[in-house]
């Protein structure tokens, strides 16, 4: 009989009583949401202290809490500073938000700004890319709530997975952006209070001498600092990062929702903020070794060393943390799909002429549809944590170069950005077939980014910045 | 080449320091954006 | 008891090792490795986790060791299996940091130029 580090009621009835109080949360916050503008991006006048803590509270996602013990205990002290570039894709990101708030003040999704920029073909490659990586993330972070729920607590598989999805769908359909960045606000204070005090409970009572007296004698690999393995996919995991939050709606309806003067330091905060968490969570990992925890699988080292070190607090502590990084992931991945399929598939394919409150309804029976979408497929639980993301960085490190380019250069056309981002992710995914996982992103912006310099030396025709502006009608 | 005890050391306490800090710069700016009415 | 780990060559310094129904009189179970089949110096002694059948083994550097199953000091494993750790070469790695690297220096200097100019027309 495996004994759990919680017991099965006791998580039952945290779940239960953080999804009521989300919930009812998000009913509060919803009394505000007059329109859709006001559902889909909060009014587009998000303060300073939301902005960057919605930032950081999304980037936080499960695997911050769970891949960065996970990659430290295999890779090692690369695997933690590795993991922290991470917050590059944020600070990045930073000039960018300001610039889109510029170009776009009135638009909706990253799916307007290709279609507006580069025309059908790019915006068909952009969606197929959108569609693969949200469903891919949506899907394991499902798969990744029950199944850490059920390693924590017990708890069966598919209640886990239902509560969480339910809870998710059900403060985002009742409050919108406004509740997904309120509980993320929350949900960021209370992830970072949690690893800290795990951190810092390992640090005051094992002590950072005896760790690294143990890791030199018996696991030297993981204090190299050149370790092969890990300097070897240190970039392609950077260009992933930068992949995953440049093209994905999640950043940049954020980034039209922040007010104006807000949007750049915001992210530069937020990326700032998310920056030391992972050496924090990874630190947890390499503390492992001299607390004689060797976990099963690599990706429960996290919860296995929290949970033996503090005992049930520490489980309790472990199992909220968790359970609010994937919530503050879930929902804002939830409201900016549902986003991008109203405007960009019902609002500009199927009704032109739709009025604010047939966009408002459509958005609402969007995200349930798309929360009953992920819930049938991870009934099957195929995958294990992260497998489905695994060779997402070949799709989405595509995007880099047409998007960078595309929002301050003119001479950039569709045809070249499309073909940029299809060539890119086809060769990234044939490098990870042949040569390997750490290739993937790499290859795939390289391969996008000269076929984006072809067509930026080969074009004639310069954009107009005014064809921007179709979406005020 | 292995990492020294030492540059451990100020590695994970530097960013603990730095994630104790969190909370209070994001509490400190919500009560700012409060009290000039300005949260949303 | 019968252990079975990696087949191929281990290219990262960490591997699984899964051993198949241990009853229940075997807990705990206990591995050992070492560097020589004899296990003369044991390099790690490695506790397994409640009643799980694998445990993720980590920090090897490139080289041949040998694992075998122990419970209160006695070998229950029926043979010790080998597993050989061969790290990618550093000049592989540092190429392809090199190359991302400069790919990301590039657009580091897009990015910020292009900032620049957006700045300087507002």
């Amino acid at each position: 009989m495996t004994e759990f580090a919680l017991d099965t009621h006791t998580a039952l009835f945290i779940i239960i009583g953080f999804a009521l109080a989300w919930i009812a949360f998000g009913v509060w916050l919803g009394r505000k949401n007059k329109s859709h503008e006001d559902f889909a991006l909060a009014g587009r006048n998000v303060g300073y202290a939301f902005a960057a803590a919605t930032a950081m509270a999304t980037w936080v996602t499960s695997n911050t809490t769970l891949v960065a013990p996970q990659l430290t205990y295999q890779l090692g002290v690369w695997g933690m500073v590795g993991y922290s570039f991470a917050a590059l894709g944020l600070l990045l990101f930073a000039p960018m938000a300001k610039r889109i708030k510029q170009l776009l003040p009135q638009g909706y999704t990253s799916g307007d700004f290709i279609r507006l920029r580069y025309g059908r073909f790019a915006w068909g490659v952009f969606l197929v890319i959108s569609v693969v990586y949200a469903f891919g993330w949506l899907v394991s972070l499902g798969m990744a709530g029950g199944i850490l729920l059920e390693a924590l607590s017990g708890l069966d598989y598919y209640i886990g997975m239902t509560i969480i999805l339910a809870m998710c769908v059900g403060y985002t359909l009742f409050g919108g952006l406004r509740a997904v960045i309120a509980t993320d606000f929350l949900q960021a204070l209370i992830i970072i209070v949690g690893v800290a005090v795990v951190a810092y409970w390992l640090i005051d009572n094992v002590g950072l001498t005896s760790i690294h007296m143990e890791l030199s004698q018996a696991h030297p690999q993981l204090l190299d600092l050149l370790f092969p393995a890990a300097v070897m996919f240190l970039f392609n995991n950077i260009f992933f990062g930068l992949g995953e939050i440049f093209h994905s709606n999640v950043w940049w309806s954020r980034a039209l929702s922040f007010r104006k003067d807000v949007a750049y330091k915001a992210y530069i905060t937020g990326g700032l903020l998310w920056l030391p968490i992972p050496i924090v969570t990874g630190f947890i990992a390499l503390a492992a070794p001299q607390l004689g925890i060797f976990p099963a699988s690599a990706d429960m080292i996290g919860p296995a060393v929290a949970s033996s070190v503090l005992g049930k607090a520490g489980a309790i502590v472990v199992f909220i943390v968790v359970f609010s990084a994937l919530a503050s992931s879930l929902d804002s991945l939830l409201a900016a799909s549902s986003d991008l399929v109203t405007q960009d598939i019902y609002h500009k394919l199927i009704k032109k002429k739709a009025t604010d409150q047939q966009l408002m309804r459509f958005n609402r029976y969007c995200l349930l549809g798309l929360g009953f979408m992920t819930w049938l497929l991870c009934l099957p639980r195929i995958a294990t944590l992260g497998a489905l993301l695994n060779f997402a960085g070949a799709f989405v490190a595509s995007t880099i170069w047409p998007i960078v380019i595309g929002l301050y250069w003119r001479r950039l056309q569709g045809t070249f950005a499309g073909l940029a981002m299809a060539a890119g992710t086809i060769a990234g995914l044939i490098a990870y077939f042949w040569i390997g996982f750490y290739v993937a992103a790499l290859v795939s912006c390289a391969v996008s980014g000269l076929i984006c310099a072809a067509g930026v030396v080969f074009n004639k025709r310069q954009f107009s910045w005014h064809e921007l502006q179709e979406s005020q009608q | 080449m292995m990492i020294s005890e030492t540059a451990l050391y100020l590695l994970v306490t530097g960013a603990l320091l730095l994630t104790v800090l969190a909370p209070i710069v994001l509490i400190g700016l919500f009560l700012k954006d409060y009290f000039s009415k300005s949260i949303w | 008891m019968r252990l079975s780990g990696p087949q191929t060559e281990v290219r990262a310094g960490y591997f699984v090792i899964e051993f198949e129904h241990v009853p229940a009189a075997l807990r705990p179970l206990y591995l050992q490795v070492s560097t020589s089949n004899s296990f003369d110096t044991i390099v790690q002694t490695v506790p397994v986790m409640g009643d799980f059948e694998q445990v993720t083994l980590t920090g090897f550097e490139s080289g041949h060791y040998f694992i075998r199953a122990t419970h209160e000091d006695t070998v229950v494993s029926e043979t010790a299996i080998s597993v050989t750790v061969s790290h990618y070469p550093v000049w592989q790695a540092l190429t392809l940091f090199c190359i991302g690297a400069l790919l990301f220096l590039l657009l580091l200097i897009t990015l910020i130029s292009g900032h620049k100019k957006a700045v300087n027309n507002d």
